[in-house]
């Protein structure tokens, strides 16, 4: 007997039917989401109950789901970072990364590297150097604020091809149940062939000193927002703080119903009431849990990769 | 009939369920929605439902969510949001038409919100119809420009504009409490803009002619690329066929439909317009109002891609664009002055 044929229609912009309850909030993002957080919190430390009100930012007309977009265009350093497939160039990547040289693009390693699968369902995947694409797709995207039409940005759009450079040090460890059972060095420098636009973002600067607990973390990524329908390639910007870090990672108090996909790779920037620095890089999609590599024990690293990219003649930054 | 409405609703819910996006929808909806009170029946009325049933379904299917266009050859398609002048950003969720150079083709369901029924003739959870309407819209026209290095890639320009909402006056959809589409009626709406978009701007004319099954047709929008994954907002078109022209009897309304292998109409294609391209020109046909899924074990579902035919409503759509021509017209008098 064949299985019966159930239809289901579907009004196809969600927002409408998301817009109707316009002031509630949902901490529920999508179960796959909620299930992949529940597999990794074995392998974090325990997470600190949320950070009392007063210590969040006073940002009161921000979605803590949604984040404000860079319409002032003060991060166009921040990039969407996807390896290149010749057999489907189309494909969109997930990742974020930020320019941290004219033609270099820090992401982390398991943006541009795949997990190589293991022999059987009992051990753990694998991310090293040798997994890794050797091109990526560098997208970059300019805002300027409308004039016509407040709120809205006009936005130019432009990808580069550059070379995935991965930390030679890189190893993540992925375990059969999806969490990460440990992870180093899970950073990768892209090297653009050549940029063919006048246009230098300013390049935020390394951080000199190790997070702190309670320090102001602004993340600013291109992440799926399923409240704008799961779509992709809006620069936005996140805050949030500290919570604990080790060695080389960093833990993020970000408020309930906050994650979206496609964060991995995006900058983790310390505030300061002088400055803005680079302190890590987001590994928000894997293992689900809010946290950025720590840039502090590989800046040695960075430091070499920004000195090879940098013409003979013009002063290192 | 009463057991076999129930039937059905249980069977929409556990399809439903399945889906994450869909559970999500109906949470949010759920945890605070507090007026709707009508009952959960969904309406006798399923055009699409009955229809469905009567075409076989090639099971090799493969989703295919057209290509990017990168060569820019549907510019004319832009994407569609309710404006609030209040946000600090435009939600551009849908997609539309530019008809004339003032003149932007979407669905009703884009610009107007749900709410509980007022008038008991209705029994859904949930209707649209044009009381709740955004009273403008925020479009984006995008222009690519493919890479000379490498394939796959383009730059991409957006341009911000906004304009004036008018749904058409018969608009009414009937919206299960999931938020599903169980009947629709003139799922249409028009948003005349403040500013032309450029005497250059290739726009598309409506098609004059009523489309037949087997019509090929040209699907352009700004959706997702496959059914339950995420992308970036990017023009896409591909091809299909029409495969019935419905004419529903209760709503008088008339529908394409497309079943099958080829482009279908994902989230965020919502007012996407169907074309139908005789000698490279392409002339509007439909407006994407709702895609049908098929939900299978284990394997990639089916689609039944809905479109609001626009022929039956042309007097209302020449009259809109006789008064968009006489509104830029007219501002272009007083620019001379």
């Amino acid at each position: 007997m064949p299985l019966q044929r159930t239809w289901l229609a579907s009004v196809l912009p969600f927002i409408t039917v998301l817009a109707a309850c316009g002031g509630c909030s949902s901490e529920s993002p999508a179960p796959s989401d909620s299930s992949r957080a529940r597999s990794a919190s074995d392998s974090m430390p325990p997470r600190a109950s949320p950070a009392p009100s007063d210590m969040l930012p006073d940002k009161g007309e921000v979605s803590p789901q949604r984040g404000e977009v860079d319409v002032e265009n003060r991060h166009s350093s921040v990039v969407m970072v996807r390896p290149y497939d010749p057999l489907n160039p189309e494909d969109d990547g997930g990742c974020g990364g930020i320019q941290i040289a004219p033609l270099l693009v820090l992401t982390a390693g398991h943006c541009v590297c795949v997990a190589r699968k293991p022999a059987n369902l009992t051990e753990v995947a694998r991310i090293e150097p040798s997994t890794c694409a050797r091109e990526a797709i560098v997208t970059t995207v300019t805002y300027e604020p409308s004039k016509k039409v407040p709120g809205a940005a006009r936005s130019w759009t432009r990808a580069d091809m550059g070379t995935v450079r991965p930390h030679p040090a890189l190893q993540v460890l992925i375990g059969p149940d999806g969490s990460v059972t440990s992870s180093r060095a899970d950073l990768a420098i892209i090297l653009l062939d050549e940029l063919e636009e006048d246009v230098t973002p300013a390049i935020v600067p390394l951080a000199e000193t190790e997070a702190q607990k309670g320090d102001s973390i602004l993340t600013v990524s291109y992440g799926y927002e399923e409240s704008v329908g799961g779509a992709y390639g809006t620069r936005r910007l996140r805050r949030s703080h500290v919570l604990t870090s080790t060695d080389e990672r960093v833990w993020l108090d970000e408020p309930a119903g906050s994650h979206s996909q496609g964060n991995s790779g995006s900058p983790c920037l310390r505030e300061t009431p002088r400055s803005v620095e680079l302190l890590g890089v987001s590994s928000r999609d894997l293992g689900g849990a809010p946290t950025c590599t720590s840039i502090h024990p590989y800046r040695d690293w960075l430091r070499d990769e920004i000195q090879r990219a940098t013409p003979k003649g013009s002063a290192p930054p | 009939m009463t057991a076999s409405a129930g039937t059905r609703l249980s069977l929409l819910q556990a399809v439903s369920s399945s889906l994450a996006l869909l559970a999500v929808t109906s949470l949010m909806l759920g945890g605070c929605a507090a007026g709707p009170t009508a009952s959960l029946d969904p309406p006798t009325l399923t055009p699409w439902d009955s229809a469905s049933e009567a075409h076989g379904l090639d099971t090799r299917f493969v989703i295919y969510k057209g290509v990017a266009d990168h060569t820019n050859r549907y510019r004319s398609v832009v994407s569609v949001g309710r404006y609030d002048p209040n946000a600090t950003e435009t939600d551009e969720t849908c997609s539309g038409a530019l008809i004339e150079r003032r003149l932007v083709l979407t669905a009703g369901h884009c610009v107007c919100l749900p709410h509980a029924p007022t008038i008991p003739e209705d029994r859904s959870a949930f209707v649209i119809d044009g009381t709740r309407c955004a009273a403008e819209a925020a479009v984006n026209v995008v222009s690519y420009t493919p890479s000379q290095k490498f394939a796959g890639a383009a730059r991409a320009v957006s341009e911000p504009y906004k304009g004036k909402v008018v749904p058409h006056p018969e608009l009414k959809l009937w919206l299960s409490r999931k938020g599903m589409a169980l009947g629709a009626r003139a799922d249409l709406a028009v948003i005349f803009l403040d500013e032309d978009v450029g005497a250059d701007f290739p726009v598309t004319a409506l098609s004059t002619e009523e489309v037949q099954p087997g019509t090929p047709i040209t699907i352009a929008g700004y959706g997702l690329r496959e059914w339950n994954a995420r992308s970036s907002r990017i023009r896409r078109f591909g091809e299909n066929r029409i495969t019935e022209v419905l004419r529903e009897a209760v709503s008088g309304s008339h529908y394409l439909l497309t079943v099958g292998e080829g482009a279908h109409i994902l989230r965020g294609d919502s007012g996407a317009p169907c074309f139908h391209v005789i000698g490279g020109t392409p002339f509007v046909v439909g407006i994407a109002t709702v895609v049908a899924s098929e939900k299978r074990e284990e394997e990639e579902p089916q689609f039944l891609s809905v479109f609001t035919s626009t022929n039956q409503y042309l007097p209302w759509l020449r009259e809109q664009l006789g008064r968009a021509k006489a509104l830029r017209q007219r501002d272009t008098g007083k620019n001379r002055r």
